[in-house]
């Protein structure tokens, strides 16, 4: 069977729980037997401007994969930022409000939504690639939800193409122009039963989606002395993995903990950061928070065996890796009660605490703090959770049968795995 | 022991600590405002009923007089800053404030107006789907006596 995975961009090193995901999972299938190879653009990652073709068209061989590269088309970078500051400044409530009215209602009209789509990552190349192999190729599994390359590579790909959205509750997937792209997929990959639930109320797609989650590496090894002995941390400390910016609520975190370290003086617990992009640490608490910047994956596996707990205080997740990965360590979590997702897991586990405000997070530090008996139980009850549902063979196991069905000519069905 | 204890009872013993704090004072009103406004939110997330949702977002916002935390990150001058910051706000207040609290009052006299109405659209959907369901019912009961014996299939139509 004959796969395509599409994607933004594509490499190794990339960060990104959406990237991570396609690479593994397109080396799982490929060990399986499929024959897959990877579409993507020329640009670098996320972080780099969009337009940039940062490596060479053509295809590459990659891990053992054909990446087929595609040049990036210039953006119309004003109208996109005038659109997106549009949406970012709309209030989530407010946006949340406006589809329980109709599955079409959307903060920007049908104009802006076109230009917001059309002015992101696009290729015409990798679309036309996409057209004119539609009947070679089995299926083609777009991930993620809102990008050109997904939405008019979808276009381009017919009724072969599969989505694997990782949908957040974010502004930009309240767009109604999504809503026909989730609809006419033969199938749609969720993490999380919250994704799924959110899908069907932003789009109202019912009949097309699987709710499979997302291998995760389980078998790592994590040496939390070493952690600390390279690093040069003493002591406690609660650890943040992931892109640090305002839509992971770093910032919101790294306020919290200042106050719970003004509260707490005596506390010896510290907050160590991980992950790409650039943060604020008030000069008051240079020694008490921790940047380390992006690490490379044995240090971070080490992280999650050294840490107290790890915060996951994103709003926006469909799954979160991380949680996953630090549960897989035996390190409990605590996450914003207003992610339906991340507390979701937290329950199903029993692997982790959750909060709505600061008193909530200050006391769930303290209780985790002082009790190591309930903090190692949470830890692995949350190990249990994930080795048991989301190892790799698992979860390869299934997404090869959902895709073989899909093949058949099945639509998605609802029924969980 | 503590090992047993789930994540809804470990949550309990977080939120009593945190009540038992907010007795003590160790939170501030600020932080049991902001509090409020995130189980409001909370909540609002979970209403189905557009109108109602509308509505408790407005009573969220309504009183905008409140002033926000005034605070500084900065270690030697951030109490220096925060007093210039709070004599400003506080002159910017004394002007202002007659106009202000008559826009406050008129916006929580609105509110309560369309909350009354809000209750009143709620009650007329249940009284509404209520005479749906009488409605089908007799409809339902029309059709089974029509397909039941000659004689009684024309009583069910009355």
């Amino acid at each position: 069977m004959r796969l395509a995975f599409v994607i933004p961009w594509y490499g190794p090193g990339i960060p990104g729980g959406a990237e991570s995901e396609c690479r593994k999972t397109a080396l799982q299938l490929k060990a399986r037997g499929f024959d897959v190879e990877i579409l993507t653009t020329c640009v670098r990652d996320f972080q780099s401007d969009w337009e940039v073709n940062h490596y060479a068209e053509g295809a590459e061989t990659v891990e053992g994969l054909t990446v087929r590269r595609f040049r990036a088309r210039k953006r119309d970078k004003a109208s996109f930022d005038a659109i997106n500051g549009r949406l970012m400044r709309t209030g989530m409530e407010r946006l949340r409000a406006l589809r329980t009215v109709s599955h079409s209602a959307s903060p920007l009209s049908p104009d802006e939504e076109e230009t917001y789509i059309r002015e992101s990552v696009n290729s015409p190349g990798l679309n036309g690639h996409i057209g004119a192999n539609a009947s070679s190729c089995d299926l083609f599994i777009f991930i993620p939800y809102m990008f050109g390359t997904t939405y008019y590579g979808s276009l381009a790909a017919g009724e072969k193409a599969v989505l694997i959205p990782c949908l957040h509750d974010e502004s930009y997937a309240y767009m109604s122009i999504y809503g026909g792209m989730f609809r006419r997929a033969r199938g749609v990959v969720y993490h999380s039963a919250s994704e799924m639930t959110l899908a069907e109320r932003l789009y109202g797609c019912k009949d097309n989606g699987v709710l499979l989650g997302e291998g995760v590496d389980t078998a790592f090894e994590s040496d939390g002395q070493r952690f600390m002995e390279r690093h040069r941390i003493r002591g406690p400390f609660i650890l943040y993995a992931g892109r640090k910016d305002e839509s992971k609520n770093t910032h919101l975190l790294i306020e919290y903990f200042c106050r719970f370290r003004g509260d707490n003086p005596e506390s010896p617990l510290k907050l160590v950061l991980m992950g790409p992009g650039p943060v604020e640490i008030p000069g008051k608490h240079k020694k008490d928070i921790i940047d380390l910047g992006f690490l490379p994956a044995e240090d971070k596996f080490d992280a999650y065996g050294a840490a107290m707990c790890l915060c996951q205080p994103s709003l926006n997740e469909s799954f979160s890796l991380v949680m996953m990965e630090a549960w897989a360590a035996g390190t409990p979590a605590l996450v914003h009660a207003g992610c339906d997702v991340t507390r979701g897991f937290c329950v199903e586990s029993g692997g982790g605490l959750y909060f709505s405000d600061y008193p909530e997070f200050a006391e769930c530090l303290l209780y985790l703090f002082e009790n190591e008996g309930a903090r190692k139980a949470l830890g692995e009850r949350g190990s249990d959770f994930v080795k048991g549902r989301y190892s790799w063979d698992s979860i390869t196991e299934k997404l090869a049968a959902v895709l073989r069905g899909w093949n058949e000519g099945d639509r998605g069905t609802s029924a969980p795995f | 022991m503590e090992e047993k204890l789930s994540v809804d009872e470990i949550m309990e013993a977080v939120r009593k600590n945190v009540r038992r704090k907010k007795a003590q004072g160790v939170y501030s009103d600020d932080d049991i405002r902001e509090v409020a406004c995130a189980r409001l939110q909370s909540g609002a997330a979970e209403d189905t009923d557009e109108v109602v949702r509308q509505v408790r977002l407005l009573r969220r916002d309504y009183d905008f007089t409140s002033a926000a935390r005034i605070t500084s990150h900065r270690p030697v001058w951030g109490a220096v800053i925060v007093a210039v910051k709070k004599l400003g706000v506080s002159a910017a207040g004394l002007l202002a404030k007659p106009m202000l609290e008559r826009q406050v009052s008129f916006n929580f006299h609105l509110i309560d107006a369309i909350e009354l109405l809000a209750g009143e659209v709620k009650a007329l959907k249940a009284e509404n789907a209520r005479l749906k369901e009488l409605v089908s019912g007799g409809v339902a009961a029309d059709k089974g006596a029509a397909n039941g014996a000659g004689e009684n299939s024309g009583q069910g139509r009355r």
